[in-house]
């Protein structure tokens, strides 16, 4: 499993990724994504899901919708209007500071490998 | 699909757990519910899947993600001792400028000055800051006393500043604050911010009238002029301040309202049998 350390300046952007992908979606339903794709390496802890949700309501860049789920309210998450350029943008940023961290760490060879 | 009684079972831990911010609230009910149905799904009882959410989401720990979620909100419900013991600042200013003018005691011109501008003045101040900082929870007493204050000073006169009432003259202080305040932070996303907070917690609205709880107290010992009034005034003081402290220090709700409405009330019983014992 992934240090939360090191995956703190990836959530908001990963966060956007995933619902800009899926249209809408709620926290769990992030967390077992996550999970899912990660292969439960990356384990998105409630603790940085919820503050990185409700900091980019704050921002504009998501917003809330809800609707009621047998006998509760389930709030979604999804992109707003400002949000979905944003989303672009912000995507763009995290895949060149990714591919400048695999040059940093000179793990270009196993990138290769994997491939 | 948890049924209405075993949602209401996890609205229950949630409220036990003190967790009170609408925002964050309806997330967690949600992300238990979705964790306990995950566990049912896997052949796991209601009971059993309860008690094995509730140990990966412990009470404590939501506490904590809902304090760090508010925080980065700048829509904090509790304070360090330090702020709010800053925040009581303009109350002690009150008690200090009524123990001087009522109790007799000689003091320079310059300091009876002093004490009779400042705690007003603070108050306008701290409405300044509020509004640079997006209006925090510990500015609202400014917003209240300063709003009701020009209401007052509406129908005060001043010998040789008004011929008759001040009327909206009143209102200059508070317009010279906002414009100050505007120049250092343009835009009305304080006023947006005010709405989102009451709307959030609407004890603010009584919180912001709190603010002139000071004044009011004050003015329930105009024309009384005793060696006593040192006394009344610190310990009404006292309880207008631990009033405030209390309601940006608590962690809940019940202790924040329960706090500022009892000291509010502890504070006028008392300068008001203060005054009553006074005139007879």
């Amino acid at each position: 499993m992934f240090s939360q350390e090191i995956l703190k300046g990836t959530i908001k952007p990963l966060i956007i990724k995933l619902i800009n992908e899926e249209g809408k979606m709620y926290g769990y339903q992030i967390t077992q994504k996550v999970k899912e794709l990660s292969s439960q390496k990356i384990v998105i802890t409630e603790g940085a899901l919820y503050p990185a949700l409700h900091k980019l309501v704050d921002e504009g860049i998501l917003v809330t919708e809800s609707e009621w789920i047998g006998n509760r309210e389930r709030k979604y998450y999804l992109l707003s209007e400002s949000g979905k350029q944003t989303a672009v943008v912000k995507l763009e940023e995290i895949k060149e500071s990714i591919l400048m961290l695999v040059q940093l760490f000179d793990l270009k060879p196993l990138v290769y490998d994997v491939k | 699909m948890l049924n209405e009684l075993q949602v209401k079972q996890v609205k229950r831990y949630l409220r036990i757990n003190n967790i009170e911010s609408r925002l964050i609230l309806g997330d967690f009910m949600d992300h238990l519910c979705c964790m306990i149905e995950q566990n049912m799904s896997e052949g796991a009882s209601f009971e059993d899947s309860l008690r094995a959410s509730f140990s990966q989401l412990p009470g404590y720990e939501m506490k904590k993600i809902e304090k760090y979620t508010l925080k980065l909100l700048n829509m904090e419900t509790s304070f360090s001792s330090r702020t709010s013991l800053l925040a009581t600042i303009p109350f002690g200013l009150f008690g200090l400028s009524w123990a001087f003018s009522n109790s007799g005691i000689y003091a320079p011109k310059f300091i009876n000055l002093f004490l009779f501008w400042a705690p007003m003045i603070s108050m306008f101040v701290l409405l300044g800051i509020g509004w640079t900082k997006k209006f925090p929870r510990w500015s609202f007493p400014s917003i209240g006393f300063c709003l009701l204050f020009s209401m007052f000073l509406m129908m005060v006169s001043i010998p040789g500043l008004s011929d008759g009432v001040l009327g909206l003259w009143a209102w200059i202080p508070l317009l010279i604050t906002l414009v100050i305040s505007f120049i250092f932070k343009p835009g009305i996303e304080p006023i947006k911010k005010i709405v989102e907070r009451i709307k959030e917690d609407p004890s603010l609205i009584l919180f912001a009238l709190y603010g002139i709880a000071p004044f009011f107290v004050w003015i329930i010992c105009d024309e009384m002029y005793t060696i006593w009034m040192i006394f009344i005034a610190l310990i009404s003081t006292l309880i207008l301040s631990s009033g405030i402290y209390l309601f940006l220090k608590s962690d809940k709700k019940r202790t924040r309202v329960f706090s500022m409405i009892i000291s509010g009330l502890l504070a006028v019983i008392f300068t008001f049998t203060a005054s009553i014992i006074y005139w007879k």
